[in-house]
């Protein structure tokens, strides 16, 4: 049999040479794609949240028949959307929640004042909802941002790991993108949002139990309400709705606890929890700590509170995906209201005694929740 | 939201994958034919990779025609706190859940917002 020639041999591997070269660069070529149809889609979520946002600017200011610059106000707006956050720095972190604490309120304020200078005349709620739909704006702007910058990269240096690293991410991220797009259309028509069902929870307790008159606010966009179950004493927690806000329910509790000299049996905090793929959205979930999501400033405080005073800390989870929980409700969530507030008053009545005093803390965003 | 604003734009490409997808339709045929006439195996041999990209045209117009843009609808289920009597209307926003919304008209006790959420719908791309 003819084995063929040594040429034949050579011809052989630099073929298969540029079969491997070939392969290689198609399947960049493909990863490429795949990414840049990404790209393209968050971009166009970017670009429709800001003009969502520049748009409910200029409806909240028409409304009260105000004037408006709008080459400013764009101006404005683009640039608080490119506004960064620094960390403070934790090489030594005694005192980093304190920092970081002063850095959110801080921050707040300032945002909060330069849109009330945007739009003078608009409301408290108003204020609420469109610093949300900037922070929504910022962050769709900051992820689109994000991965163009590792998408260069990667392509700069043909480099198919970096590729094949961001392709791999590209569903998570998308799934922040979509939860993000939703949180622009419900902060713009100011629907309560899946992550509302705290607050929801929260306010209807004090709907049901007539407590409206017996709320106070103690702590600035945070109210507390007092309320009777089974002989014990239920102190309600929430953020002051309906504006977009999350309160300071850290401080609120603090406040709680001073004025009723940490005479309290017990905390139940109620929030929404990301669910896993194979979970039900609305599934409820009991659990023992602090119930919160965020940076971790408020859930630190609020359990050293509570282990200072020896206070057990109890937790209601409303499972939900990230979409869910950035966009208006759906009527299967509130299905799952109805039966957390049963959960939390079973709750009362089997780890509380009777005479005891609990507080229950509806975490999360009060947007379009009263009171 | 942005997906949909997408497909919106992939809807366009319609016509003219249906355009290419027609003219491999009838390279197929005339390949046929002349290998039928003449017996030359080039033909049935082009045919074959012809037939393929058709085939591959054919699966992307059936994804394309297979997408479903949501639409959202929002409404808000008012409830009289007196007799219980609850109606279900569409809103446009600006409301906010357990604010008193006017009288009861069976008993004209006060009612109040329960509800607020949104309901999703397809549409088909076509």
């Amino acid at each position: 049999m003819d084995q063929g020639s040594f040429l034949d041999a050579i011809i052989w591997f630099v073929m298969l040479t540029i079969l491997f070269y070939l392969n290689r660069e198609i399947e960049i070529v493909r990863l490429v794609n795949e990414i840049e149809k990404y790209l393209r889609m968050y971009k166009a979520a970017r670009d429709k949240a800001l003009n969502a946002t520049l748009s409910e600017f200029k409806a909240v200011i028409a409304k009260h028949g105000e004037r408006v610059d709008i080459k400013k106000l764009e101006e404005r707006i683009n640039a608080l959307i490119e506004i960064s956050f620094i960390e403070p720095v934790s090489l030594d972190p005694f005192g980093i929640v304190r920092k970081l604490k002063h850095l959110l309120i801080s921050s707040e304020e300032t945002l909060k004042e330069e849109v009330r200078r945007l739009a003078p005349s608009a409301s408290e709620s108003d204020l609420e909802n469109l610093l949300n739909m900037i922070s929504a704006t910022r962050l769709l702007n900051l992820i689109y941002k994000i991965v163009d910058h590792i998408y260069r990269i990667g392509r700069k240096f043909k480099s198919i790991w970096i590729l094949m690293q961001l392709s791999a991410q590209l569903p998570f991220v998308t799934e922040e993108v979509r939860a993000l797009e939703g949180a622009i259309d419900a902060f713009a028509k100011g629907l309560p949002i899946g992550d509302s069902v705290g607050p929801i929870v929260a306010a209807k307790m004090i709907h049901d139990h007539n407590a409206l008159e017996t709320i106070i606010e103690p702590v600035e966009n945070t109210i507390v309400a007092r309320l009777s179950l089974d002989g014990r004493e239920v102190l309600v927690i929430k953020a002051k709705g309906p504006g977009g806000t999350t309160g300071r329910l850290d401080d609120a509790l603090e406040w709680v606890f001073d004025y009723y000299r940490g005479d309290i049996t017990a905390i139940i905090t109620v929030d929404a929890a990301l669910k896993l793929e194979s979970e039900e959205s609305g599934t409820i979930s009991e659990g023992f700590g602090v119930a919160m999501g965020g940076i971790g400033v408020e859930r630190f405080n609020i359990e050293k509170i509570a282990t200072e005073r020896g206070v057990p800390l109890y937790a209601v989870l409303i499972k939900m995906s990230e979409e869910e929980a950035l966009s208006v409700l759906d009527e299967k969530l509130y299905a799952s209201v109805e039966r957390v507030i049963k959960v939390v008053e079973r709750m009362i009545r089997e780890r509380v005694p009777s005479g005891g005093r609990v507080i229950v803390i509806g975490v999360g965003n009060t947007v379009g929740v009263f009171p | 939201m942005s997906e949909e604003a997408l497909n919106e734009i992939r809807r366009k490409w319609l016509p003219i994958y249906m355009l290419v997808l027609l003219s491999l339709i009838f390279v197929i045929l005339h390949l046929i034919i002349n290998y039928r006439h003449t017996g030359n195996a080039m033909y049935i041999n082009w045919a074959v990779p012809t037939a393929l990209l058709a085939a591959y045209i054919a699966y992307a117009i059936s994804k394309l025609l297979r997408i479903k843009i949501p639409i959202y609808h929002y409404y808000k289920t008012i409830k009289c706190i007196k007799c219980g009597y609850e109606i279900t209307r569409e809103t446009e926003g600006g409301e906010y859940l357990f604010s008193k919304v006017g009288k009861c008209p069976k008993c004209s006790g006060d009612m109040i917002i329960l509800k607020l959420y949104r309901k999703k719908s397809y549409r088909r791309i076509l």
